[in-house]
């Protein structure tokens, strides 16, 4: 056995954390001690009368109860009530039928008038699911946004679900219109570099692997693990932005907890819920019809060095109609008709809900089918659900979940692709060619063409003739018993079993694909990549509840745990070459060039939390949160946390606390404001998805000479590798003003970020180049906002808006000196390539702003590009000038204020910042008896946009057909445009990463706009049914010149901003019916 | 009522004791460290690997494997920087920095850390092989021991000749700490005496027999330990034991300049004929006995080679000095019938017309036309190296043989490698071989007497015909005294490298090892490398050699 250093090393512990210890330690005792204060118990009469806020009718039989439990009553048929507690600012909650529940204060009044709402408006007095369950949002410490299932959502996924639904506490972007894709989120700013800056999941208390950097093989394609849940399953989603340092080295980029459905009652109830929908083909950037590709193509192609004449000869410039290329060559196809279908939508789902005092279940069976609006694409999911609960004993209960989805998709590569994409083949295919070759006798055959002789491909063929699947299996299973040990403690258990394994194949074909130059290789013809992963979690998570209620106004609930889970994720990849037919698409043996490649990487991590909310005659909230958190990731001699038992574990406490000064008797007379809670805290998270093994010296298999296996060292062992640590400071309040007319909530927040990953620059000696370190800081200031009025709440009409602003700033503002990059600059900066253009990281700016030239327009004369002298260095290191028809870039001066007049990598600068200064949704509802009309809109303010699929579509540099404002290209001298000549090989580099291509991606869409209707049927077997239909991205006010402004490329911060061409939203329209038996 | 606190506060008390127990018992189930260690079955650790012979021959794959990124640096340092091979209109900027003796930090083709990946693995290996485990009398694995060790001072030797020093250490570095840590430099005289103590009692380990790997036989991946010593030496200046090393390699190896792989003209009645046998081109074949050592560079699964593509494309080509080289021998088959120029010309290098395209899809119309329509020379060479790029081979042994003894006040001798060939008769003749460079002390080292030696020939006599019957175009002019001899000779030396192993990668080296001597002995300066190479740079010969005449810039900085 080894000798386990058992020595606590303190010094890793900053002072903030432990006067953060010491204050939990002192919420322990503190009910302790206020019990021994022996507050003197007097009982407060209060009577009242409810009564509904539109009619100010008085509504008979609401309950009333005190929320310390301590006092209930109903109101009469005059909606008159009385009761007594033992508080005098105790609080009331208020349930009547149909009507939203209230909360109101007591304010140390004898006699209240509350006015109910109807359970049409959105309501803050609700039940929200929090860290440890369900509790009343009035009395939730935390910044935490709480989204009940409003059932009339088409979304597919639930990170979809969540755009519509939570305003500005997530900043939610789509990744793409393929279905299930979802979207990527990040809550309160950009709290990572290099590792995960997604938020953590929990599905029904289960820690959820989201693969974020596991890549697909298919182009522009992200694997979902989200899509695997109905959303129609979804009982509540929880966004919690702070108070979440129970999750510690998890946690630091939020939490997302999503509850699902369960039996409530003894009743049976089932529901039957039927989608169907339509996409319409998404709009595409316009391209040049025949006359205008034909001049084009002749200007280009004198510039690639052929002769006017041999440029006249080519077939397709040649109307002699007596060649036998000239069927061949005269077409008029219009491949978007070619390759975009509308989409269909199914979704079919039944749930049943019941069972007895014994037992209680949900279950429910889904199916959904989306084909998609590129042509043979589709998705298609079966999803199961079981969650039952048990009552085995007085004492003890089992809950248990079971889970089961498939998907199996069909898709086509997307996004910018010169070879397999068809959508943006459709773009720049020449549109004199057709899909279709013909006799020599003139006839169209069903024969498709193979890829052009300018190297492109045949959409129609690639997506006949390529295969591109994937399915998803997804499994999982939890049994959570829990045992009432007395009327304080109970203990459970959570164990969870889950497996997600996904296949994917692909195969790009032989000769309707143009060949592909791969480097140190030399050219594919065809392809076939297969990859398999799969992923085993196993979950456990001990806890230990305590809950006591003091002399009816002191509070103390806490719980202590562990919980310990373990990732096995592994992949096994294969690729061949060059098989010289289409005939076979399996990896036999005429596929040359095979590569394999695979991990299997285990991730086990270990956490001890300890959780405490104290609260104090309803109006003083404390939580303190604590964990101690172990990775198999971390080294054991990490710079932050602390060694113990040869581990290194990171601490991480908050303290949070909440003042519902509305409750106190002196707001009494401040009739304005019936809400005000002010919150306030401090926490520190961490993130821990960094890569496996760091601390390990590893050797990996390489190939030599084709067939002999070698070993060769791979990594370094750093025993000082350690989670990014985040410490976030929370300001904020919830106000409800004219009698709840009004709800206005405010968070200001800023957080310090440490540690973060950072790749260094190994020394050369030791034959490696680069290790991963920690290193660096960045912060986040930003303010979330939002706003909900009840505009009108007349008898049978009312209006409710509401308005969500968040704006946050990232800043960068320590990184080290050693960074490993292939473009470093001074002081630590670097930048980082992403699709032709390349991202700062440095101090002072934000992450992921755009790093490149600026332009000032296009040289009209030859006089005037003469003037200005400006050159580039060639590769062979002569120079270039720029002349009429080239893009003026602007010569930066040096420190000494020259410019040396050539324009090289010295002359980059910061063009752009994809981060917005805000961004929000804002929501309208109209209700006119049964009917309701709901309006989301979704923007984005001051985001900046790479338009990538812009620059490669006006970079007038080779034969692909050109977008319309390639139309005002310069031709002449003397021309003023902004659009520079086009020359074959783009030599001056005029379509290099310049703010050319850097656009303003503010928006404003209709994201959502859904009617409902509720048929007031009433009998026996039908309890309710509800239709609905909505539309989806009905419109969009933008001045982005791309398809679509809204898209994420990858989960990265680096890739955000980046417009790749993948599928844009387009308009929608579903029906839907739920049927409640 | 103070009662009843007090049994609160107790239940309380209690209820923390049950929480603080929790803590600690769920914070002690991790001291098995079980529950954090994590396996993979794709990666191996240091604990599981290298202590086993098999893993001794996974890590000698893998060490050959990082050798293959030296390959291409290794010929392009050793002859962009020399005087034969020259850059074109197409050349990228990394070779022009070369070239010009202007590194920059992130030229592709120049990277300390590759040199550095091969020497810690070699290093993880060595420290893991247990050299001394003992099977029936044969020591298992001392001859991978050897081999690995062959590899490490190969390259320990190009990163001290490329820049300037080589920072040494022998244990593994496996931490980012132990990458941090500072180890000693050496150059590449320091570091003779180190290797030679670390190689010399290995040199009679034979070579591992590992057979082949596809149609690749291993043995040609290792460095003969002699070999290396006899560089090692004669980078010392140790000339003695450096010839003394070549010899017993020529001899325990029966290595020989064969007379079958010349290049000749076909004779008709005794005189030149118009047609060319270049049978020369065979020593470049692997297994036909000349090609000692090469890197293997197949360019499957994802490896990368450029040399080739390089070639092909015309980004390097020789130099007109190069061409003038040979253009400048005389051929003799006898007095009467002699002709201008050494064939080893065109083993080594081939008139080509112009690239033919690789993007013609259509015969109809090519999209992307050839980049240049002038003829030019491609390296036939590179062509025959079949992707084994040679680093040693008989003829470079023979030359660099024939250094060491001119340097030994054999000038005759040394004459003879490049004439007439080191065989009994040969040394027989005292018309050749004056009585005066035998002597007893070195006796051993000129011994050709061995029937094995037979065959052997002049290194000329396989381009220029009868080297050795020519009394015209090809004589040792003796000089004045012995050491302008010495002098005279050793500049034919370095003549017939450059006709021998031009484009091979050692250009650079000769150049350097022979002007830091000469400087070393008051026997010259810088220019005796500045001013060949100047003459290659047309039109910027004065820069250069202003250049050159600083030895620093010899050396590519780190």
């Amino acid at each position: 056995m080894k000798n386990y250093n058992y020595r606590l090393r303190m010094k890793g512990i900053t002072k903030a954390t432990k006067n953060i210890c010491l204050m939990l330690l002192a919420v322990c005792y503190l009910p302790a001690y206020m019990s021994a204060e022996n507050k003197s118990v007097n009982t407060h009469s209060v009577s009242g009368i409810v009564r509904d806020a539109s009619t100010k009718q008085p509504i008979s039989a609401a309950q009333i109860k005190s929320l310390n439990g301590d006092a209930s009553a109903a109101t009469n048929e005059n909606g008159y009530f009385s009761l007594n507690t033992n508080s005098k600012e105790a609080i009331l909650i208020i349930e009547a039928y149909n009507y939203n529940t209230r909360e109101i204060a007591v304010q140390g009044k004898d006699s209240v008038i509350i006015d109910l709402y109807k359970n049409i408006f959105s309501n803050y007095s609700k039940s929200v699911e929090g860290i440890d369950g369900a509790l009343s949002n009035l009395v939730s410490v935390s910044a935490l946004k709480s989204i009940g299932n409003n059932n009339q959502s088409s979304a597919v996924s639930v990170d979809e679900y969540i755009q519509g639904e939570a305003g500005a506490d997530v900043r939610v972007v789509s990744r793409s219109a393929v279905s299930g894709m979802g979207a990527s989120l990040f809550i309160r700013g950009l709290n990572s570099l290099n590792a995960n800056a997604q938020p953590l999941f929990i599905v029904d208390g289960v820690l959820i692997n989201s693969l974020y950097d596991v890549t697909s093989i298919h182009k522009g394609f992200f694997s979902n693990p989200l899509a695997n849940i109905d959303v129609n399953d979804i009982e509540s989603i929880s966004v919690l932005k702070d108070g979440t340092s129970v999750y510690g080295s998890k946690a630091a980029n939020g939490v997302v907890i999503v509850k699902t459905k369960r039996g409530n009652s003894t009743v049976t109830k089932i529901n039957l819920n039927v989608i169907t929908g339509i996409t319409t083909i998404p709009r595409s950037v316009p391209v040049m019809g025949n006359n205008d590709y034909k001049t084009y193509l002749t200007e280009i192609l004198k510039t690639s060095g052929l002769t006017n004449n041999e440029v006249l000869q080519l077939p397709f410039l040649n109307d002699n109609p007596q060649r036998t290329t000239y069927r061949a060559y005269h077409n008029n196809t219009n491949w978007n008709d070619e390759v975009y279908q509308s989409g269909i939508s199914k979704n079919y789902s039944i749930s049943v809900n019941g069972g007895d005092e014994k037992a209680l279940y949900y279950f429910t069976l889904g199916y959904l089918r989306n084909d998609g609006v590129v042509k043979t694409t589709d998705m298609e999911r079966y999803n199961m659900r079981l969650n039952g609960d048990v009552k085995l004993t007085n004492r003890i209960s089992l809950a248990v979940n079971v889970g089961f989805s498939r998907i199996d998709r069909s898709m086509l590569d997307d996004g910018v692709d010169q070879y397999t994409s068809p959508t943006w083949l459709s773009l720049v295919k020449a549109p004199f060619l057709n899909p279709y070759n013909f006799t020599s006798l003139g006839t169209q055959t069903t024969d498709y063409t193979y890829a052009d002789v300018f190297g492109i491909g045949n959409p129609v063929a690639i997506i006949n003739k390529s295969i591109n699947t994937m399915k998803q299996n997804s499994f999982n299973i939890t049994l959570k018993p829990t045992i009432k040990i007395n009327s304080a403690f109970t203990l459970t258990e959570q164990f969870d079993y889950s497996l997600n394994k996904t296949n994917e194949d692909y195969y790009r074909p032989y000769l309707y694909t143009a060949p592909i130059f791969i480097e140190g290789y030399g050219y594919s013809q065809n392809a076939r990549f297969s990859q398999v992963m799969r992923n085993v979690a196993i979950f456990s998570d001990t806890r230990l509840n305590f809950s006591k209620q003091f002399e009816s106004y002191n509070k103390l609930t806490a719980f202590v745990g562990s919980r310990y889970v373990i990732n096995n994720f592994e992949s096994d990849y294969v690729e061949g070459h060059n098989s010289g037919s289409n005939s076979t698409v399996n990896l036999l043996g005429s596929f040359k060039n095979l590569k394999t490649d695979g991990v299997n990487n285990i991730t086990k991590s270990l956490s001890n939390y300890l959780n405490a909310d104290y609260s104090y005659d309803n109006k003083y909230f404390v939580n303190a949160a604590m964990s101690m958190d172990a990775s198999s990731r971390f080294g054991n001699e990490t710079k932050g946390g602390i060694q113990l038992f040869g581990q290194s574990w990171g601490i991480f406490p908050s303290m949070n606390g909440a003042w519902l000064m509305s409750s106190e008797s002196f707001m009494r007379n401040i009739k304005a404001i019936n809400l005000f809670k002010f919150r306030a805290g401090y926490g520190m998270t961490g993130n821990d998805d960094i890569q496996d093994y760091l601390t390990k010296v590893y050797f990996s298999s390489i190939r030599f000479n084709d067939v002999a296996n070698g070993a060769i060292l791979l990594n370094m062992a750093n025993p000082a590798i350690q989670w990014e640590t985040t410490g976030r400071a929370n300001a904020g309040f919830d106000m409800g003003l004219f009698n709840d007319r009004l709800d206005i909530s405010l968070d200001v927040y800023s957080s310090v970020t440490n540690n973060l990953l950072i790749l260094k620059q190994m020394n050369a000696i030791a034959g490696l180049k680069s290790y991963w370190s920690n290193g660096g800081q960045l912060t986040n200031k930003g303010i979330e906002f939002s706003v909900n009025g009840k505009l009108l709440a007349l008898h049978n009409f009312s209006w409710e808006m509401g308005l969500n602003i968040g704006h946050y700033i990232n800043n960068i503002t320590k990184l080290p000196a050693d960074i490993y990059s292939s473009a470093s600059l001074a002081n630590g900066a670097y930048t980082t390539p992403v699709f032709d253009g390349e991202m700062l990281s440095a101090v002072g700016s934000a992450a992921g702003v755009f790093y490149g030239y600026k332009t000032q327009g296009v040289f009209a004369t030859k006089e005037q590009a003469e003037q200005a002298n400006l050159k580039i260095q060639n590769n062979d290191g002569s120079f270039s000038s720029f002349g009429a028809g080239d893009v003026i870039f602007v010569d930066v001066a040096d420190k000494n204020g020259i410019k040396d007049g050539i324009i090289n990598d010295k002359d980059k600068q910061i063009i752009g910042n994809p981060n917005p200064d805000i961004y929000g949704t804002i929501t309208n509802k109209f209700t006119y008896k049964n009917i309701s009309l709901s309006a989301l809109f979704t923007y984005s303010y001051g985001n900046d946009i790479y338009n990538y699929q812009r620059s490669k579509i006006e970079a007038g540099s080779n034969y692909n057909n050109q977008s319309l404002s390639m139309l005002n290209r310069w031709t002449s001298e003397g021309q003023n445009t902004h659009q520079p000549k086009a020359v074959f090989g783009d030599p001056m580099g005029n379509a290099r990463f310049s703010d050319r291509w850097i656009e303003d991606g503010s928006y404003l869409r209709l994201k959502t706009l859904t009617a409902a209707y509720n048929i007031p049927i009433k009998s026996n077997f039908i309890e309710g049914i509800n239709i609905w239909v909505s539309a989806n991205n009905v419109f969009t006010l933008t001045n982005y010149l791309g398809t679509d402004p809204e898209f994420s490329i990858s989960n990265s911060v680096f890739f955000q901003g980046v417009d790749a061409g993948l599928l844009p939203l387009s308009r929608s329209y579903f029906v839907g019916l739920k049927f409640n038996l | 009522m103070l009662y009843r606190t007090k049994i609160k506060y107790k239940s309380m008390k209690k209820a923390l004791k049950i929480m603080i127990f929790l803590v600690v018992s769920s914070t002690l189930l991790v001291s098995c460290n079980d529950l954090l260690g994590v396996d993979s079955s794709r990666l191996v650790t240091d604990k599981e690997y290298g202590h086993s012979p098999n893993d001794s021959l996974y890590s000698t794959f893998g060490i050959l494997s990082r050798l293959q990124k030296l390959a291409d640096s290794y010929v392009l340092l050793g002859e962009l920087r020399g005087d034969l091979l020259d850059v074109s209109e197409s050349s990228d900027i990394s070779l022009r920095e070369i070239y010009s003796f202007d590194i920059s930090k992130n030229n592709k083709y120049v990277d300390l850390n590759n040199y550095y990946d091969v020497i810690n693995n070699c290093n993880y290996v060595l420290k893991n092989l247990d050299s001394s485990k003992v099977d029936a009398g044969r020591k298992l694995e001392l001859s991978q021991y050897a081999a690995i060790k062959s590899i490490r001072a190969w390259t320990y030797m190009q990163i001290a000749l490329n820049f300037k020093t080589a920072t040494y250490y022998i244990d593994p570095i496996l931490t980012i700490e132990d990458s941090k840590k500072i180890y000693p430099e050496y150059t590449i005289e320091e570091l003779a005496d180190i290797l030679i103590a670390d190689l010399s009692p290995l040199k009679d380990v034979p070579m591992p027999n590992i057979g082949s790997v596809g149609s690749y036989n291993i043995s040609f991946s290792y460095f003969p330990i002699r070999f290396l010593l006899g560089d090692l030496y004669l980078w010392k200046g140790d000339y003695q034991n450096a010839a003394t090393e070549y010899h017993d390699l020529m001899f325990k190896n029966r290595l020989i300049v064969n007379k079958a792989y010349s290049a000749t003209w076909q004779t008709v009645n005794n005189t030149i004929s118009t047609t060319a046998n270049i049978n020369w081109m065979a020593v470049f074949w692997v297994g036909n006995g000349e090609v000692i050592s090469t890197i293997t560079c197949p360019t499957q699964f994802g490896q990368r080679f450029d040399l080739d593509s390089l070639n092909y494309q015309g980004k390097i080509v020789p130099s007109k000095i190069a061409l003038d080289n040979w253009a400048s021998q005389t051929y003799f088959l006898n007095e009467a019938s002699n002709a201008q120029g050494d064939l080893r010309k065109y083993g080594s290098v081939w008139q080509k017309s112009r690239l033919s395209s690789t993007t013609n899809y259509s015969s109809e119309f090519k999209p992307i036309d050839f980049t240049t329509d002038k003829d030019y020379n491609y390296i036939l060479k590179y062509k025959l190296y079949n992707q084994n790029v040679v680093i040693y081979r008989t003829a470079l042994l023979y030359l660099r043989y024939a250094e060491a003894v001119n340097r030994l006040n054999k000038p005759n001798l040394a004459f003879a490698v490049l004439k007439n060939g080191l065989n009994s008769t040969t040394m027989n003749n005292h018309a050749i071989i004056p009585l005066n460079e035998k002597d007893s002390v070195t006796a051993a080292l000129m011994n050709f007497n061995d029937f094995r030696f037979n065959n052997n020939v002049g290194i000329r006599m396989r381009g220029v015909g009868n080297a050795d019957k020519d009394t015209t175009f090809y004589v040792f002019h003796q000089q004045a005294n012995l050491k302008d001899s010495v002098l005279y000779v050793e500049n034919l030396i370095q003549k017939e490298l450059a006709l021998e192993t031009a484009f091979e990668g050692n250009r650079f080296q000769d150049l350097m090892r022979i002007a830091l001597r000469r400087i070393k002995n008051g026997e010259g300066d810088e220019s005796y490398l500045a001013d060949p190479i100047a003459a290659k740079h047309v039109g910027n010969e004065a820069a250069t050699k202003q250049k050159l005449m600083h030895i620093e810039n010899w050396y590519i900085k780190k």
